[in-house]
């Protein structure tokens, strides 16, 4: 598929993956939030890469008000458009598909919300600390708290 | 049995963005496996930031690399500009060009530098550096530092580029055209650098949509990727210029791009100071009450790539998340495609092919036994291989 009308572009997701959306917000022009059920993310991405032949930036990993989000964003380079994926993960069970095995480039960023959120993510092929490796504690998870939530992660 | 051999190269690196810690596992010469560990100097810059006002986040995101310093101030000006919805005043867009363009020259004049470096051409390193420092001395001209600018915030730019001092500007340009033709004719002729850098270090086109790579990386593979031509910002829509690919896919290829993005560079700052001239001075800021809520995702070009910004904010003076995603972060992980099979003496160029700010090796870089543990050479061995390879293929040409 080349160039993507993006005035239909809502309508060939719903199309596609009805029941898996969400809600779709237009955030700024060229810029989609697209919030989604979290069994549908290997389908939904992988028809982004393939279908649309978007690239993958990066993955946001976030505290919300009910445990966890995390926001994969994609580039579409053709038209410069930024379309994010938005999952919701509860707080007791932080679990998600991993994307390393679609696309190389989800592997580190995968590893850092791990170690940095708590999250773990099924089938990655090397789920072991990105950037800390050896001076945190294994359960502490430096990014995973409310603002002025003070931790003390080293033990010192 | 054949001696299998781990060298590392790292992990301090003061000038990087991101230390690093390769672990080359080697039989005999050849490369077989890499593996990458890193987080020896993680600021936890994206949590700090949290606790800072959106006027201080500029200096602190300043400080994420020393040499790209003004691309994520950028990207963040572009995201925050993307919540509070503000147009920039075509002064500042202009101004903002100039000082990213500028950047991106000192920048592959460096790289250039580096490379000549590693490959045995210290002359070329000298050259390049000593051209570099004119780049400099223009930054202090204009923003009174030679790095770490401070140029940005949010609707603008803090100092204006008087007119008067654009003659000033273009006279400096006009010396640097004659050096870099000098550079480029010395890598593009030489039969030696030919012969170590073509063919070395290849990532095809599906490897870097594979491995997410962005910036000369990406281009030298013939991916068409810039963020000033697909996503426009600042004053890129208004000037005239091209972005510069190769097919070659290996080492020459990322050299050919940079090269030749200097004179895109050039160009672009030249368009800039003459569209600037006519603006009214002074003219620099829309200002900005309040930050809304919501959500911005801002891009900006460095020399090495793409840097992606992504800010979250309430309605208060301070983010809620902000993610910062440097070029290097995905283009380091091609080293795992294009430095296995290939040798210890290309090791080195491959690695400073994608430019990961790569300047402390010969301090860092040691050679085990795989089995005894013991020491048999250390970074300056690694460039001195490099050195010999090179002199080696001079005696036969």
């Amino acid at each position: 598929m080349g160039a993507i009308n993006y005035d239909i572009l809502p309508k060939i997701l719903k199309l596609n993956f009805d029941s898996d959306i969400l809600r779709i917000i237009i955030q700024q022009r060229k810029r989609l939030v697209i919030h989604i059920r979290k069994e549908a993310l290997l389908e939904i991405t992988n028809f982004f890469l393939d279908e649309l032949s978007y690239r993958f930036i990066i993955a946001t990993g976030m505290v919300s008000d009910n445990g966890f989000e995390i926001i994969y964003h994609f580039s579409d380079d053709k038209n410069g458009y930024i379309i994010n994926l938005l999952t919701e993960l509860e707080e007791s069970k932080p679990e998600i598909e991993s994307l390393s095995n679609l696309i190389n480039a989800a592997n580190w960023i995968e590893r850092e919300i791990h170690e940095l959120f708590g999250i773990k993510f099924i089938n990655h092929p090397n789920l072991t600390k990105l950037i800390s490796d050896g001076n945190w504690k294994d359960n502490e998870f430096p990014y995973a708290r409310k603002k002025g939530e003070i931790i003390n992660p080293t033990g010192i | 049995m054949t001696t299998k051999t781990i060298i590392p190269i790292g992990p301090y690196h003061p000038l990087q963005e991101e230390p690093e810690l390769f672990k080359l596992y080697c039989e005999g010469e050849i490369v077989k496996d890499i593996e990458w560990e890193t987080g020896y100097n993680h600021r936890g810059i994206e949590k700090i930031n949290e606790s800072k006002t959106f006027d201080q986040v500029f200096f602190v995101v300043e400080r994420v690399c020393g040499i790209c310093s003004t691309s994520h101030p950028f990207a963040f000006a572009n995201a925050m500009e993307e919540i509070a919805k503000v147009e920039v005043p075509d002064r500042a867009k202009y101004i903002r060009t100039i000082i990213g363009e500028l950047e991106r020259l000192h920048s592959h004049f460096l790289w250039v530098g580096l490379a000549g470096h590693f490959l045995g051409y210290n002359t070329v390193f000298m050259w390049a550096w000593k051209y570099r420092e004119i780049i400099l001395d223009l930054f202090e001209r204009i923003t009174g530092n030679r790095n770490n600018y401070a140029m940005f915030r949010i609707g603008g730019v803090r100092r204006d580029i008087p007119n008067s001092v654009i003659p000033e500007i273009k006279k400096v340009l006009d010396t640097l055209k004659p050096k870099a033709d000098l550079l480029t004719g010395a890598v593009m002729d030489d039969p030696v650098i030919h012969a170590r850098t073509k063919n070395v270090g290849i990532l095809t086109k599906d490897d870097i949509k594979n491995f997410g790579a962005v910036g000369p990386t990406a281009r030298a593979s013939g991916v068409a990727i810039d963020v000033r031509k697909d996503d426009p910002y600042a004053a890129y829509p208004l000037v005239n210029w091209k972005v510069i690919t190769s097919e070659g896919c290996d080492v020459f290829a990322k050299a050919e791009v940079r090269l030749l993005e200097i004179y895109e560079s050039i160009s672009i700052i030249d368009q800039c100071l003459t569209k600037m001239a006519h603006l009214k001075e002074g003219d620099i800021l829309t200002p900005v009450k309040n930050i809304p809520e919501g959500m911005g995702f801002g891009r900006a070009e460095a020399p090495r790539g793409e840097v992606f910004h992504f800010v979250k904010s309430d309605g208060s003076n301070s983010p809620v998340r902000h993610k910062i995603r440097a070029p290097s972060y995905v283009n380091i992980a091609t080293f795992k495609k294009s430095c296995i099979g290939q040798t210890i003496a290309d090791a080195t160029i491959i690695l400073a092919a994608v430019d990961p700010c790569y300047c402390c090796t010969e301090r860092m870089a040691f050679a085990y036994d795989y089995y005894s543990g013991k020491k048999i050479m250390n970074g300056i061995d690694l460039i001195r291989i490099s050195h010999q390879k090179t002199n080696d293929l001079k005696m036969k040409m």
